[in-house]
């Protein structure tokens, strides 16, 4: 029984986890301006990050290594700091689009400056990440972030015509006045947001913390598989529900308003209010997950002790990691930045950094020296392979798609 | 593009003051939402400015373009500044005026350039 409340907990945990700020803004850009046109490009999203996240679990769990150790293992301390400097950079990117998304759904809340709200975002997020439990930070955001499951309820209640969303889904390629750059533009930012890094160096460092054995893995793998798959639906019907409101108004989306203006159509206050918890949730947790995976990359990277449960007196050089990119992040966002114009740029140029730590980990998943007899069976190999051939192409044409866009204007 | 970036907001905020009117959302929504929509409709009037029309039908294009941004930001000030003194953000026939003349134009004129 204690198993299963596991496995349903992690899935829960999964649903609410798989979405931040990234998904929840690209997912209402797109659906806004391209309809559902791009959804394809959710779902191989979500089977790569299962892919990912899946590789990175086994090798954790198998070589009791994370991420950046096997990194700078694998590939030298030169090629690895580029890599690592690359990841970090994007991660951190992450962190300040997070942290301004926290802000920007207080200011929603409350009416008060988003800009009052920045500093006491990232003090509480310090503070969360220096006293609360690893299991319960977890929970805790990803359980509240299931809140976003108005988005959901939202899109039944708007009423849309479902036969039209579908056929918008089937139909590839740029509608209206958009072009084909700005189409293939968001389906490189879309993809991006669902296969963000940071998520694995999260779940493979938080792996070798908890110090996972060979039996936990079918727990890690039904919330993956499960959880994964259905926070992509949520992801979807974020895309619908702007497809179903704001496409017809010509609305594009820009600010976060517009994000949740379908949930007020809806369901009113309440489901604004249960929206506004769920976008605090969700940016709260992907803001102590990305901040804990610079502090843990950086620190399995240099050999410093490291850990969420090690007192900072014990990891010291990883807690002060932690403090200061909360701090930069923070005074980042401070400058006047649009928050949401970071998001937009973290989600392509997460896209950027994936080949850098994605081509490592499936090498060392069919590395027995690692891997033991877990190594990738043929199936999983295949799909590798293509899922390479597909990150590598979003890689390559990301940066040219951004320029020639400006930025998917 | 100004005209399309402009109707957004413009749609944005007449949508937001049209739901707080139904009782659909809170004053601070709508005072955010139209303080976004201020903030681009002042981008949007800032980047006309930076064009330079090729021939006369696109000076008169463009002089269109701005007038119609102007009328949607003095009809979003309008809405911000009654919403800020406590008596509302007033009816949203302006802001939807000021929507239909921008989606006229933007039809007139065709995709973003």
């Amino acid at each position: 029984m204690k198993k299963y409340l596991a496995v349903a907990l992690g899935i829960l945990t999964a649903i609410g986890g798989f979405v931040d700020i990234g998904d929840l803004v690209t997912n209402a850009v797109v659906g806004s301006r391209f309809g559902m046109s791009l959804a394809w490009v959710v779902v191989v999203g979500v089977i790569g990050i299962c892919l990912f996240a899946h590789m990175s679990a086994k090798v954790a769990v198998m070589s009791g290594a994370a991420t950046f150790e096997i990194i700078r293992e694998r590939l030298g301390p030169r090629i690895g700091v580029m890599n690592l400097l690359a990841s970090m950079v994007m991660t951190l990117m992450t962190l300040t689009a997070e942290i301004g998304g926290i802000a920007l759904a207080l200011q929603l809340a409350s009416g008060v400056s988003e800009f009052l709200w920045i500093p006491l975002a990232a003090l509480a997020v310090w503070f969360v990440l220096w006293r609360v439990k690893f299991q319960v930070l977890e929970n805790v955001a990803g359980l509240f972030g299931l809140s976003l499951i108005v988005f959901a309820v939202a899109l039944f209640l708007l009423g849309p015509d479902w036969g039209d969303l579908a056929e918008q889904a089937v139909q590839f390629g740029p509608r209206g006045e958009e072009t084909s750059l700005t189409y293939w533009y968001y389906a490189v930012a879309l993809f991006g947001a669902a296969m963000t890094p940071y998520e694995v160096f999260f779940f493979s460092s938080g792996a070798v913390e908890e110090k996972w054995t060979r039996r936990d893995m079918g727990v890690a793998r039904g919330n993956v598989l499960i959880g994964f798959p259905l926070g992509g639906l949520l992801s979807l019907a974020i895309a619908a529900c702007a497809a179903t409101f704001l496409l017809p108004q010509a609305i594009a989306v820009t600010s976060l308003p517009q994000v949740v203006a379908p949930v007020i159509e809806a369901g009113g206050q309440i489901a604004l209010a249960v929206a506004i918890l769920g976008i605090v949730a969700a940016t709260v947790g992907a803001s102590l997950e990305t901040a804990l995976s610079i502090g843990y990359s950086i620190s399995q990277f240099m050999g410093w002790s490291w850990g969420k449960s090690h007192r900072p007196t014990d990891a010291a050089r990883f807690h002060l990691t932690l403090i200061v990119c909360v701090v930069v992040a923070t005074l980042v966002l401070l400058t006047g930045v649009d928050p949401i114009m970071v998001t937009e740029f973290s989600v392509v140029f997460s896209a950027v950094a994936l080949p850098l730590t994605y081509l490592p980990i499936l090498i060392v998943a069919n590395d027995p020296q690692y891997v033991g007899d877990e190594t990738n069976g043929r199936l999983v190999n295949g799909l590798a392979l293509v899922y390479l051939v597909i990150i590598c192409a979003a890689a390559i044409a990301a940066i040219p798609l951004l320029v020639l866009t400006g930025v998917g204007s | 593009m100004a005209a399309h970036e402009g109707l957004s907001a413009t749609a944005t905020a007449r949508q937001l003051v049209d739901q707080f009117h139904r009782g659909r959302t809170t004053g601070a929504t709508t005072e955010v939402a139209l303080e976004t929509a201020a903030t681009e409709l002042s981008a949007a009037l800032s980047a006309t400015a930076t064009v330079t029309p090729g021939s006369g039908a696109e000076a008169d294009d463009l002089s269109e373009v701005r007038a119609a941004l102007d009328d949607a930001a003095d009809a979003v000030a309008r809405a911000r500044s009654g919403l800020s003194s406590g008596q509302g953000p007033g009816s949203a026939s302006d802001l939807a005026s000021a929507e239909a003349a921008l989606r006229d134009l933007v039809g007139e004129l065709g995709p973003p350039r």
